[in-house]
Order: structure tokens, then C-alpha cells, then sequence
């Protein structure tokens, strides 16, 4: 019998199975396909990024479509690629929109991210990363050594390029990208550099054997810097401060090679005024897992959130709390080297709280001695006071 | 056994156009999620919680507009201080001048005065408007507002 023959004496059940075959079959190819296709659309995790070799020096927009999404960027200098990320989130508060109605209405999240996709520096307009995969990015930003410095250079010439290749709808980003041009790198930044002298004679003797040999868990030094303004502004006068953080970390390396600023819901770090820093004596822990995970629950502390509830998340979600409540969480995370309830939680499940002083930016602030500040602020007094803007500690 | 293959035929026709299709759509959907882009969503649940902290502050913001930049900061002053009163949170506005003398006082200033006296106006023009602040004594007797809590910590603010 020949082939076609015997193909034609094939039993029902058999011809069907192979119609089934055949179907699941392309079904798998064009899934397989369309897998790729939507990969090639643009760069949204570190896996799909092009490398240096394959962009010309110089800016590439890898997705620069959409503003009001956000945008991908690659930058080469001689070889060396940084990408830039920007993301729009929700709608600041009233309050802080009509602050600053130069800047953008939206809360907004930036980030740069060297050749090995390790974010360098991230800037935080809300609560969480607006793209959910940074989080676990971010949290391999201290897997390997990377050439901060250099990358920073790099940076700072694709944040004053980047503009002149984006349409005015990108207004928004820009204005994110023209206050990094104005941010000296961590090494560059006197108050950061003063960290690293000072803090480098109070590491404790294990961490300086260990010098240069960071494994995820080792030795850590974390500081924080405060920024404020007054909020609020009616007249001529203004209720109220708002608080923003910067974090570093130097993976014991003599380097920060980590900066993520916390906005808290309305203007940046790097476009007010510098108040104060902190540590908790030289801000050196064993052991800190660097995760950058966002707590899911509201309370952002000992709530059974499991791998969340390691350090450094600075993220916090929330009730009724204000960019104050945020900021100080964020302090006592740095200071603390983990997310935990601050010392005034008296009932371990009552979330984040802590009391501490603060100062007045501008006229509805009631006492700040002591302020209280909580993640939910039933839990602490209502949080009498928290529009202070918190000293350092 | 002709019409065998014809059936044959035409399952596997189908089936290759239902598959085709399966792919096309799933491709046009996987294509439709990842490049739609979602507009971002409104003020967060913890953004609104800080409207709300301010939100005598904001109910100046929410008044209606006058006839005249006078009206319209007389205003925005008086439902701030109704907003207070009705919600018994801390007041803003803590004196403020019956409408007729309000209004009598405020045509009295010059016109770039007048302009920045309307929350809105000044919020977009904070730099024109700086130069145009009246002296204390001239708004003293139009409207009071709370001013600097001197009793907050204002320690050191250095770090431990």
C-alpha cells in the first residue's frame, strides 16, 4: 500500500488525533511566535534589553510612544550603555498639586540601570513602583559591583540629551530628567561623601575583613538624607511640610552604589532643600537583605507580610498618613535595617508607629514635640502633628 | 472513500483557521495588554488621605468664582471658614470681616493685589504675586489666618 493509501486507511480515531495534533501544534508555534513578537515590542524587563553592542552611541528610544506611560531610553558613551525608565503613576494629591503646578500633576517613578541591569538610582513618586517588576530589579542592585561612578557620568549625559529627542508631550519626564542633571552622583555629593570617610571608622571589624567581598546578606552600611519644603500654600503663608527621602547603600565596597528616593507623593529629593541625614551609628548591619519589595499591606509593618517583611522595602501603603507618616517609616527602615515596628508599636500587630520631634515648615503643623507619625494612624494618636516635618534620628 | 477525504479536507481547514485565528487573537490581545498602556489611575487612597488632611485648606480652591477678583476671595476665604465650622476641623481662616467690608477693604488695593488675593490666581502666579503681598496691617483687618505653630519641635534638626 502506498503512503497516501495507507493515509487514507487510517482509522477515524487516528485521523483526528493527528487534526488535533496539527491544530495544537500550530497553536504552540504561534504561540511561540506571538511570545517573541511581544517581546521585541520594547524593553520592560532586564531580559529584553539590547545590549551595547547592538545600539549606536548615543540616545536610542526604545518606547518613547506613549507619555502618559512612559518611556524606555538607551544611552552609549564609548561603549557604555545606561537605560532610563520612566513611569506615570496616579494623580499627586490637590494638595501638592496646587503647590507646584510646574511641576507634573502625576506622581511619577524614574530609574537608570548600568549594562548588567542593576538600578543604580530609582526615584519613587508613590506608595509603590508604578511597573510592579521593578521591585525585584531593584532588588538585585547589589548582586555584583558596579561601576557607579562611571555609569553616573553617563547618566547625567542621557538625562540632558533625552529631552531634546522627546515631543512636548513628555514635559513630565523631562522635568524628572532636568532635576537629575542637577544631582551630583553619590561620590560627587559632599554630605554622601562625609558618610563614607566617617562611616568606614565606625565598621565593625568583621565588615572590614569582609571589605570587598559582598555576598546578598553580608555586611551593609544604609543612610538616609531628608529633604523638606512647606506645603499647603495659601496666600502668602503655608500650612503644612512635606518630607522626601534619599537611600543609599554601599555593600560594603567604599561606594554607594544605590540611591532611591522616596518622593512621597509630591516633590522630589532633588528639588528642595537638603535638612538633615541619618544612620544608626554608622549605619553598618549583617545580614540585611536588600529586597526592595513593596509591603502589601497597609500597615507596612510586622504583619505577617513574610518575605516582604525584610529590610530596606521602603515602600509604604496606606490609610490616613501623610508624606511625614512615609518619610519616617523610611528613616526607621535605614536606621534599623528592616521593616519591623518602630519602638512606640506596643502591640506588635498595630503597625508601624513612632513618636518623635519635628518641625513646622509652615502654620497648620500642631505640636511636633513629639510628633506622631504611623503608617495607619489610628494606631498612634491620630497622628497628631504629623504635618512636622521630622527631625533627623 | 472520496467523500472521506473531502471531510478530511475540510476538518483540516477548519482546524487550521480555528488555530490560525487562536494565534491572531491571542497575539492581538497579548499585543493589545502589553501596548495599551493604562492611563494612570486617579489620586491613590493615600494621596486623598492627605486631600483630606488639608481639606479646609482646599475647600478655598473649590469656592465659587465672583464677579470680581474681590468676590472671588472673599470667596474662597469663607468657605474655607465654613468648611471648619461644619466639619470641626482645624480652621484656616480665623477671622474673617463681614462681606460689604471685605470687599470695600480689598477694591482699596491695587489691582495685581486684588488678583493675588484669589487662592487660584495666586497658586499659578506665586512669582508676580510675591512683590504684591500688602503690609500685615492692611490684611489684619480684612481676614486672620492661623499662623506658624511656634510650639512645634524645631530642635536641632541634625542627627543623632
Amino acid at each position: 500500500m502506498n503512503p497516501l493509501a495507507e493515509e487514507l486507511h487510517m482509522g477515524k480515531g487516528r485521523r483526528f488525533q493527528m487534526l488535533f495534533g496539527l491544530g495544537a501544534g500550530l497553536l504552540v508555534a504561534g504561540c511561540a511566535v506571538t511570545s517573541l513578537v511581544g517581546c521585541s515590542n520594547g524593553p520592560t524587563s532586564g531580559s529584553t534589553r539590547p545590549s551595547a553592542s547592538e545600539l549606536k552611541e548615543g540616545l536610542t528610544l526604545l518606547d518613547a510612544k506613549d507619555a502618559k506611560w512612559g518611556l524606555n531610553a538607551a544611552y552609549v558613551k564609548d561603549g557604555r550603555v545606561v537605560y532610563i525608565e520612566s513611569r506615570v503613576g496616579g494623580l499627586k494629591p490637590e494638595v501638592y498639586r496646587n503647590d507646584s503646578p510646574e511641576e507634573p500633576q502625576n506622581e511619577m517613578d524614574l530609574r537608570f540601570v548600568d549594562k548588567d541591569n542593576h538600578t543604580f538610582f530609582a526615584q519613587r513618586g508613590g506608595d509603590s513602583w508604578v511597573d510592579p517588576t521593578w521591585g525585584p530589579e531593584i532588588s538585585k542592585a547589589l548582586t555584583a559591583i558596579p561601576e557607579t561612578e562611571a555609569d553616573w557620568a553617563v547618566a547625567h549625559e542621557a538625562a540632558a540629551a533625552l529631552p531634546k529627542a522627546l515631543d512636548a508631550s513628555f514635559k513630565d519626564h523631562n522635568f524628572h530628567l532636568g532635576v537629575f542633571t542637577t544631582m551630583p552622583s553619590p561620590a560627587n555629593d559632599p554630605v554622601a561623601k562625609a558618610r563614607l570617610t566617617e562611616g568606614a571608622k565606625m565598621a565593625p571589624p568583621e565588615a572590614l575583613a569582609a571589605y570587598g567581598t559582598y555576598s546578598n546578606g553580608g555586611y551593609n552600611e544604609l543612610y538616609y538624607g531628608k529633604y523638606s519644603k512647606a506645603t499647603g500654600c495659601f496666600f502668602w503663608v503655608c500650612g503644612g511640610s512635606h518630607t522626601a527621602i534619599g537611600m543609599y547603600a554601599n555593600p560594603n565596597i567604599g561606594a554607594w552604589v544605590t540611591e532611591i528616593n522616596s518622593c512621597n507623593h509630591g516633590t522630589c529629593p532633588g528639588a528642595m532643600g537638603y535638612d538633615c541625614y541619618g544612620w544608626n551609628g554608622g549605619g553598618w548591619f549583617y545580614g540585611v537583605s536588600l529586597t526592595g519589595a513593596s509591603p502589601t499591606g497597609t500597615d507596612g509593618a510586622n504583619d505577617g507580610q513574610g518575605g516582604c517583611q525584610t529590610a530596606y522595602a521602603w515602600n509604604t501603603g496606606g490609610n490616613n498618613h501623610l508624606c511625614n507618616d512615609d518619610a519616617v517609616y523610611e528613616m526607621w527602615q535605614v536606621d534599623h535595617g528592616n521593616t519591623g515596628a518602630g519602638p512606640s508599636n506596643s502591640a506588635g500587630a498595630a503597625g508601624f508607629t513612632y513618636n518623635t520631634n519635628g518641625s513646622c515648615r509652615g502654620s497648620l503643623c500642631a505640636s511636633g514635640s513629639p510628633a506622631h507619625y504611623a503608617c495607619s494612624c489610628q494606631q498612634n494618636s491620630g497622628c497628631s502633628g504629623d504635618w512636622n516635618t521630622p527631625n533627623c534620628f | 472513500m472520496g467523500l472521506m477525504n473531502r471531510k478530511l479536507v475540510v476538518a483540516a481547514s477548519v482546524v487550521v483557521v480555528v488555530a490560525a485565528a487562536a494565534v491572531v487573537f491571542a497575539s492581538v490581545g497579548r499585543r493589545g495588554h502589553e501596548r495599551s498602556h493604562p492611563a494612570p489611575s486617579g489620586t491613590s487612597d493615600h494621596g486623598s488621605g492627605i486631600d483630606r488632611s488639608m481639606a479646609a485648606y482646599l475647600a478655598m480652591y473649590q469656592a465659587p468664582p465672583g464677579s470680581t477678583p474681590c468676590e472671588s476671595a472673599y470667596n474662597a476665604l469663607k468657605a474655607s471658614q465654613d468648611y471648619a465650622t461644619q466639619h470641626q476641623v482645624a480652621a484656616v481662616v480665623l477671622r474673617l470681616a463681614p462681606r460689604d467690608e471685605f470687599l470695600q477693604r480689598c477694591a482699596a488695593q491695587p489691582p495685581l493685589t486684588q488678583q493675588c488675593l484669589v487662592p487660584v490666581y495666586l497658586t499659578q502666579h506665586r512669582a508676580e504675586c510675591a512683590p504684591a503681598k500688602p503690609a500685615p496691617e492692611v490684611l489684619s483687618p480684612m481676614f486672620e489666618l492661623k499662623q506658624r505653630d511656634e510650639s512645634g519641635g524645631g530642635g536641632p534638626d541634625e542627627p543623632r
